[in-house]
């Protein structure tokens, strides 16, 4: 299985506190077989809000790698329902100019905002320009509308 | 960006319009490589929006995440950074600096926030 992301923001948040300002923040995350399929989009976006919940410090865009992800750790990334609706947060961090590798955070959170599945990737090659981390938090969305309970994303 | 008055604080005066060209440098980075991605963004809205050939089924997104409104940016960076070789005082270089980087987060933010109008 591939994951690719795609994130963008706009604020005035300070990596590694709580403190800031976050304009917009947006994400896809793109799951996909293989190269060979087309993938499936989940997104999360979030609007003006105050606090550490999402954004960046000034601006940020990052488009990454496909990534390639083991499903025997992972296997809840196979699955709609683990992720559709739920609350999930993608953290990229790292100073990044134009290209060069960022590290990847994504953690899906439970009906008790405690932490259920993470998965974390370093050195990532990506493509874009953020000065710090761009955080976004949010509920996940099915980007191509064909959620179905359960269907699976891996083979 | 040769010291031409001093006046108070003159080494604060060069490290905050040093920070600013430098902001203004990671927010053409960050534009670059999102009209890099317009591929990317393309394939989404083409599932979303079937019926749109518009980018995101927005004029804006459709408009500014393009290589003619990147050019546009690239040349505003490029001005920027030939106004520090004018002749202009420090305290004028910091206040233009300032009023670049507030179009420059003005552009990114109208054409990136519609990207993700689907996801919110």
């Amino acid at each position: 299985m591939e994951m690719k992301i795609l994130a963008s923001g706009v604020g005035a948040a300070i990596p590694k506190t709580s403190i800031g300002f976050n304009l917009f923040s947006g994400v896809y995350i793109q799951l996909r077989r293989s190269s060979a399929e087309k993938p499936q989009v989940f997104g999360i976006a979030t609007g003006p809000e105050i606090g550490g919940n999402s954004g960046t410090l000034i601006a940020g865009h990052i488009e990454t790698a496909w990534m390639k992800i083991d499903v025997s750790k992972h296997a809840w990334l196979c699955s709609r329902s683990s992720l559709v609706g739920k609350l999930g947060e993608i953290e990229l961090k790292g100073t990044l100019l134009f290209s060069g590798s960022v590290d990847v955070a994504f953690t899906i959170y439970d009906a008790n905002n405690e932490a259920h599945f993470s998965l974390s990737r370093v050195q990532v090659e990506s493509n874009g320009g953020q000065l710090a981390d761009t955080k976004v938090r949010g509920v996940i969305k099915d980007m191509m509308g064909q959620t179905r309970s359960g269907s699976m994303l891996c083979g | 960006m040769a010291n031409r008055d001093p006046g108070r604080f003159p080494r604060l005066k060069t490290l905050c319009n040093l920070l600013l060209l430098l902001l203004q440098l990671i927010t053409l980075a960050a534009y670059w490589g999102m009209v890099s991605a317009r591929p990317s963004y393309m394939a989404i809205s083409q599932e979303l929006y079937p019926g749109s050939e518009r980018l995101m089924n927005s004029w804006l997104a459709d408009t500014l995440v393009s290589m003619s409104a990147m050019l546009v940016v690239g040349v505003v960076f490029v001005l920027s950074v030939a106004k520090e070789f004018a002749g202009l005082g420090k305290v004028r270089r910091i206040q233009l600096n300032a009023l670049t980087l507030v179009v420059l987060l003005a552009m990114l933010y109208l054409a990136a926030s519609p990207l993700y109008v689907a996801a919110g």
